[in-house]
């Protein structure tokens, strides 16, 4: 999926990580869909992984209520918090994932 | 065409028995070579396929299971030993659940992983190691709610971060405050509070059991994030206070303001540890004994300035490791304890000034390490 502001799944990654302070307030769309997951608030390169993971799924399920109580998104058919929960995990522990990888997944999870 | 080929077919089957003369002399080695033949990894991985594509449409489950089992015959053979056969399996499976409470959200996960390396005549196996480990992840969540905006809101909310991001490409400052306070007023999110525990069991045995040895391990971590504006939890993120005045003073806030999110992360741990491959200790001790090990981490990241459209990170890290019960010759050559600390300014451009104070467990001496530079993403760099 092409990372635009035209799309809703990208307008709310954007307004999502705005919301929970995950990136500097004055980051444009544009610049967000390229940064990855240690660009990001909650990923310390000089932590160890069991912090980083414990700080990826905090987010994750901040993320999860944000998109589906602020952003009124609905599970896609045979997707639920376990699983949406889950499969971003995935994501935001890998330090060289983009927000625009994430946005990918988001896509395949949520209806906006 | 034909007759060419049943002329070709006569001579073949008169000079066979010539080719299994050569090969097989006596009824012993035919014998032995049949069952050689008839046990070999080939033939038994292939019957064990044939198996599973029959299991697989008549017990779905039980295939499941024998498919995560993952089962492999093999010849074993090392230096001069004669070949044995055997098999290895693994074994791994992670069960998660993510569930909501009404006092408190779960995050829990099982992990199972069998591994091992199994001959049939145990001399024979080079790689005589059985590990059964267990893990278990709990992480328990309060807090972190968003209030349930209807779909028209849903739709105002997305308008709003289009036209902020259409104010900030302008440099409306006055329209990203406004976008930015409406935004707020449809984005209301509790502090969220967690603590996790890990748990891990790993049995460890050679394959009859003769020499066996228990690795546990614990680990508790606990964090916070305050995303609403309004909440008190951030203003107990102390390590914080110094970096909201340089963002003040550089212009990257407009106001005094300390970051709710960026409280920092802790992880206390209990660990089982089994050296392998440590002079330092072996010198000092004479043996690789396995010890006990506590230790604590903690981690800070925050946001220090943003220059000229990079956003400059702060990150550090403290790790603290005390050995329970060391010998005194451990204590004496300062090796059963170790602290370290690290931290680092960093842009998304790559560049980066870093210092390094201490020691970790394999280190031989406490460093003080100063580093500047750029750090290059080649496509495969992850930390």
């Amino acid at each position: 999926m092409v990372w635009t502001e035209s799309s809703d799944v990208c307008i709310s990654i954007y307004g999502t990580l705005q919301t929970l302070h995950q990136i500097d307030a004055q980051t444009t769309i544009d610049t967000t869909g390229l940064l990855r997951m240690q660009d990001l608030q909650f990923y310390n390169t000089t932590a160890s992984g069991d912090i980083n993971n414990a700080n990826a799924l905090a987010l994750a399920k901040l993320i999860d209520v944000t998109l589906a109580n602020s952003f009124a998104a609905s599970y896609q058919s045979n997707t639920d918090t376990n699983e949406a929960i889950s499969r971003m995990l995935t994501i935001l522990q890998d330090a060289g994932k983009t927000v625009e990888n994430l946005s990918d997944t988001v896509a395949t999870l949520y209806i906006f | 065409m034909k007759a060419v080929s049943k002329i070709g077919l006569l001579i073949l089957f008169m000079v066979s028995p010539l080719f299994l003369s050569a090969q097989i002399r006596t009824f012993d080695e035919a014998r032995k070579a049949a069952l050689d033949s008839l046990t070999s990894p080939n033939v038994l991985n292939e019957a064990m396929g044939r198996y599973m594509s029959a299991l697989q449409n008549e017990n779905p489950a039980a295939y499941k299971f024998i498919r995560n089992f993952n089962l492999k015959f093999k010849t074993f053979q090392a230096d001069s030993r004669p070949p044995g056969l055997g098999f290895s399996y693994q074994y791994d499976n992670s069960w998660a659940k993510n569930s909501r409470g009404k006092a408190c959200d779960a995050s829990q996960s099982f992990n199972l992983n069998l591994d091992g390396n199994v001959a049939f005549k145990k001399v024979y196996n080079p790689v005589n190691f059985l590990e059964s480990k267990f893990f278990y992840n709990g992480s328990f969540f309060w807090g972190g709610f968003a209030e349930k905006n209807s779909p028209e809101q849903a739709k105002e909310l997305r308008r709003i971060f289009r036209d902020y991001n259409d104010a900030l490409k302008n440099k409306d400052k006055v329209k990203e405050k406004d976008l930015m306070a409406s935004a707020n007023q449809l984005t209301h999110i509790t502090d969220q509070y967690y603590i996790g525990i890990n748990g891990s069991a790993s049995y460890e045995s050679n394959q009859d059991f003769s020499k066996t040895q228990f690795v546990p391990g614990l680990l508790i971590n606990a964090g916070a994030s305050s995303i609403s504006g309004n909440s008190a939890l951030r203003w107990f993120n102390l390590p914080d206070y110094p970096f909201a005045l340089i963002r003040l003073l550089t212009g990257t806030d407009t106001r005094f303001s300390v970051s709710g999110v960026a409280i920092p992360a802790v992880l206390f741990g209990l660990d089982y540890v089994i050296p392998t491959q440590d002079s330092l200790r072996q010198a000092v001790t004479g043996a690789l004994t396995p010890f006990s090990r506590v230790r604590f981490e903690a981690s800070f990241k925050t946001e220090a300035a943003r220059v000229a459209s990079q956003v400059i990170w702060f990150s550090a890290d403290y790790r603290w490791y005390h050995q329970l019960a060391a010998p005194q010759a451990l204590v004496n050559a300062k090796i059963g304890h170790f602290n370290y600390f690290t931290c680092n300014l960093s842009s998304t451009n790559g560049f980066f000034v870093s210092y390094s104070y201490g020691q970790l467990p394999f280190d031989k001496q406490k460093d003080s390490v100063y580093a500047l530079g750029f750090k290059y993403d080649l496509g495969n760099w992850t930390k």
